[in-house]
């Protein structure tokens, strides 16, 4: 009996790649991958090229303020392993810059552009970074950063209607009200 | 290799060919949309229960609170949620938080309106057309006709629905509650449960969403999502202090408490509550002691003295924050510890020593004078206490255990024991021998305490009797899983008919007969009916009464007890009334004697330690308003029919009379006139508490039940719908009454 086409995959990995800080199954049929912000570009290329996962599902981003740090995932698909693959990497909040992925798979570019304009990542070697992508004349921190105050921009930009003029915090209004519901 | 995998891969797809498609629709169906469409909310607005949490969570302050005008149940608010739909960006935030699922979000535009400038909607009411509801019943046929009405999705479509989500923003778990083994428990009296790390605590701490449902069911209204707030930020001093703001017993409620705020916490009826009180208990271990962290300011004396009898948990609390005002307190006694029943009954697995110390010692630095081993009647008398202090509070407690009333007790020398007796004597460390067969008779927690504190005396056989089922049995489910994991046997439907005696008047054995449940033709709980020929002999060392317990009034001196009107006539002063062995209490606990006030198990009819201390609380209140408020005074020392009514009476009164040295009940009317002479109160108090619970049912069906039940739509379209819209909730109404009929 062999290897599972999992359990193989993640000891090439690890023979390939020295520097990876973990990899551990992620449910059935998945790996998740941590690993060294130097070693992300290689890695996906080796994947790509030697082992088959030819598909890039999406690229996202985690915000960990605490940590001052952003964690980018990419999520590869191999279909003839049947393995999806995460990829993590966590890069320096105040300086975000990572090596695009566009040369592999065009379609990485609006990925890119997307984590650009929603918390400022910047990918070195995307012709297109800093194209809007969906917001338009946006003049605030990236949205998507956890410091970005949603409900303190809404009330910026927004007005209340008139029938709610003296709106209340919720919280406060109940238990203002407290009293006076629970006699009875 | 020609890879013939990566060429057949995509032909896999074909599978799915024939099959319904889940994003488009096939053939294409373009969306109805009217004129002006607003609302993606739908709201379950019987399951709702006016949290709050969507409104708080939503980053568009898209959602408001509104009253919709009925009369809620308890861990109801009676706010429903009216969105702003020219704020809402369909995000969902509101329905993955919403705690009773009740919210949900779809796709398609539930309102229109012809208005442009109409954006609030109520959602699960504003599809009615309804957003004023008269009661609770209302609620429920709206809910009901509401969730008929949802357009249906089809097959594997998905929407926001959340009811039977467990992924989403809510833990529906509680930490689990670390303790001891059965097998380990029973040899020593060391706590049970072993506490919160601080990890855990925190943990369960980010489980409270803050609304503050539970604080309506506690009755001390404890600031309860204040201090978990608190322990989510680990800031245990501020917690600790918010704590000690209305309760000065804290670590006894983090242990002890009935915790009637957790059954009214939002996560109670889809998963586990917030383990509230294991938050309060953990916040109060973080302390050994209180001085050092608690900062309440002590006011100077200001001329006015207190008297209070009894060192309960209602007599603490009227001295601690007495004296936090200002006034020269001092408590009263009989036994050499204080506490009450928290002290006497409570076991020490349950509820250690040195927490209670902890406590005491505490309130005692802040300048609470106790007098122990003072008895009121006995080492000191009532008329000098009702001369010495400007007010007087009275929270004595039930400790007078009930009579069996078996054959065979009154004979038996020894043997026989009340279970408040034997948890008192080993609680203050006396040795008590039960032998190595012991019978307990009751079904409540006092019963369930007594047999697992003779199960840890040594090598004893305890078997509890009970007349119902055990799921009659009114104490906590808890508990009673406690006593069995500790070996104790618990035979239901068993009456007890006869104590066994040796000639020495010693216990030998138990006679009880077995019963069948029968209904009880009313529509009520079924009573227990004895099998003929079923009768058994358990044979025993000790038989344990825990059948309910009454209040000492022997101290009181018959001029201090309530007046019939033809005692008033002759001019004697009103005095203490009560009934069924309750002292009546008015608003702020002020019994119907002038500067006497009353509270605790002797008042209230929940007879647990944090009622206790809310009457202690209120009397606080009153007392100051008493002895501050000069002719204002709120504090209204009489009894009037309401004032019955609103004390949950049946129809008749009772008072408390002195007959040959002992102290009777008299039945009266309304008016006080004595109507029979001389009953002894032996109704089991767990009967009575039914009954009044029942009456109170019955009131409140029947008060329904004279309602117009009929719903009122509006006649004019008011809510704006298009005549096709309207057309639609016509047909609704007409079919529900077809349904009806049927
Ligand atoms: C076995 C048992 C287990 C219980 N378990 C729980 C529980 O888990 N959780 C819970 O919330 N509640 C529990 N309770 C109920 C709780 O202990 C009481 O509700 C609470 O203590 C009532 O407080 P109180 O101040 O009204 O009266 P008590 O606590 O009864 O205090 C009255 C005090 O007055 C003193 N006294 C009486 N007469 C005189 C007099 N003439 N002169 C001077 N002093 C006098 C008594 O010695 C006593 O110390 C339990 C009760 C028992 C019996
Ligand atoms: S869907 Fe989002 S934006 Fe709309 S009300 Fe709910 S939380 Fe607010």
């Amino acid at each position: 009996m062999g290897f599972s086409k999992l359990t193989e995959t993640k000891v090439l990995l690890k023979q390939y790649f020295k520097d990876i800080i973990s990899i551990e199954e992620g449910g059935e049929q998945r790996l998740i991958i941590d690993l060294q912000s130097k070693d992300i570009t290689s890695m996906i290329n080796h994947l790509k090229d030697f082992m088959d996962f030819k598909h890039l599902s999406m690229i996202s981003c985690v915000d960990w303020p605490e940590e001052n740090k952003f964690e980018i995932v990419y999520i590869l698909t191999s279909y003839s392993k049947n393995i999806v693959l995460m990829l993590k990497t966590k890069i320096d909040r105040k300086n975000p810059k990572l090596q695009s992925i566009m040369s592999l798979w065009p379609q990485a570019v609006t990925y890119e552009i997307e984590l650009n304009e929603m918390f400022g990542v910047f990918f070195e070697g995307n012709d297109r970074m800093g194209e809007e992508f969906i917001l338009e004349d946006w003049d605030d921190i990236p949205p998507m950063r956890r410091d970005f105050d949603s409900l303190e921009y809404a009330n910026k930009n927004f007005k209340f209607r008139d029938e709610r003029k003296d709106k209340k915090i919720i919280r406060e209004f109940i238990s203002e009200h407290y009293d006076e519901w629970r006699k009875k | 290799m020609i890879d013939i995998k990566g060429i057949l891969g995509p032909l896999s797809a074909l599978k799915f060919l024939g099959k319904a498609p889940h994003t488009i629709d096939y053939p294409k169906e373009t969306k109805k949309t009217a004129d002006r469409y607003r609302g993606i909310h739908y709201n379950d607005v019987e399951a709702c229960i006016g949290c709050g949490s969507c409104g708080t969570i939503c980053e568009n302050d898209a959602i408001d609170m509104v009253n919709v005008g009925f009369d809620p149940n308890k861990a109801d608010t009676g706010f429903r949620p009216v969105v702003d739909y020219g704020r809402c960006c369909w995000c969902a935030l509101c329905v993955d938080v919403c705690p009773s699922g009740s919210l949900s979000l779809t796709k398609d535009y539930v309102y229109v309106d012809d208005d442009p400038k109409k954006f609030l909607y109520v959602p699960g009411l504003q599809e009615l057309g309804k957003v004023n509801i008269d009661s609770t019943d209302d609620l429920k046929e709206l809910a009901k006709i509401e969730k008929e009405n949802r357009p249906k999705l089809k097959e594997g479509e998905r929407s926001w629905y959340q009811k039977d989500r467990t992924e989403g923003l809510l833990e529906f778990n509680r930490v689990p509650m670390k303790e001891l083994p059965g097998s380990t428990r029973i040899k020593s009296f060391a706590e049970v449960v072993l506490g919160y790390t601080e990890e855990e605590a925190f943990m369960e701490s980010i489980r409270c969403l803050g609304c503050g449902l539970c604080i309506s069911a506690c009755p001390d209204r404890m600031h309860i999502p204040d201090y978990i707030q608190a322990i989510t930020e680990r800031d245990y001093n501020s917690s600790a202090n918010i704590i000690y703001e209305n309760n000065p017993l804290p670590e006894m409620c983090g242990k002890v408490c009935t915790r009637q705020c957790e059954t009214a916490c939002v996560y109670h009826n889809r998963g586990d509550a917030v383990a509230i009180r294991w938050l309060k208990r953990f916040t109060t271990e973080q302390f050994d002691d209180f001085r050092t962290i608690i900062n309440a300011e002590v006011k100077p004396l200001n001329g006015k003295k207190v008297g209070i009898i009894g060192a309960g948990p209602a007599g603490l609390t009227v001295g601690y924050y007495l004296r936090l005002r200002g006034y020269d307190v001092t408590i009263y006694e009989a036994l050499s510890k204080a506490g009450g029943m928290t002290m006497a009954g409570i076991p020490k697995y349950r509820f250690p020593l040195d927490s209670l110390d902890k406590q005491i010692s505490y309130m005692e630095e802040m300048g609470v004078r106790i007098h122990y081993n003072t008895r009121v009647g006995k080492d000191i008398m009532f008329d000098e206490i009702m001369d010495t202090y400007d007010a007087v509070f009275i929270g004595i407690g039930f400790h007078d255990p009930y009579d069996l009333g078996l054959k065979g007790e009154k004979e038996a020398k020894s043997g026989v024991i009340s279970a408040v007796e034997l948890l008192r004597r080993v609680n203050f460390g006396e040795k008590v021998d039960v032998g190595k067969k012991v019978a307990v008779i009751g079904g409540g927690n006092v019963a369930i305490d007594g047999a697992r504190v003779s199960k840890r005396l040594g090598n004893v056989d305890v078997t509890i009797l009970y007349r119902r089922r055990v799921q009659d049995m009114p104490a906590d489910w808890e508990e009673i899983e406690g006593a069995e994991d500790e070996g104790v046997h618990i035979v239901p439907q068993a009456i007890p008919e006869e104590i066994m005696l040796d000639k020495n008047g010693k216990v030998t054995g138990i006679k009880y007969v077995m019963a069948e449940m029968v209904d009880d033709g009313k529509g009520g709980r079924p009573r227990p009916k004895k099998i003929e020929g079923s009768e058994k002999i358990l044979p025993i060392d000790t038989l344990v009464g825990a059948i309910g317990q009454q209040a000492d009034y022997s101290f009181l001196p018959d001029e201090y007890l309530f007046k019939t009107q033809d005692d008033e006539k002759s001019g004697s002063k009103k005095g203490i009334d009560t009934f069924w062995g309750r002292i009546l209490v008015h608003g702020y606990n002020e019994t119907t004697m002038k500067k006497v006030f009353s509270g605790g198990d002797m008042v209230n009819r929940t007879a647990d330690a944090i009622s206790a201390i809310a009457d202690g609380l209120n009397a606080v209140k009153g007392i100051d308003l008493f002895l501050q408020g000069g002719k204002e005074t709120k504090v209204n020392h009489s009894v009037t029919e309401s004032d019955l009514d609103k004390n949950k009476l049946l129809d008749k009164h009772y008072k408390m009379k002195h007959e040959n040295g002992k102290l009777v009940s008299v039945k009266l009317d309304l008016s006080g006139n004595i109507v029979t002479e001389s009953v002894k109160i032996a109704k089991d108090p767990d009967e009575l508490k039914k009954d009044v619970e029942k009456k109170e049912v019955n009131k409140s069906t029947d008060k329904a039940n004279s309602k117009d039940k009929t719903m009122s739509y509006p006649t004019k379209n008011t809510n704006g719908e298009t005549k096709k819209e309207e057309k639609k909730s016509k047909s609704k109404k007409k079919s529900k009454k077809k349904k009806k009929k049927k």
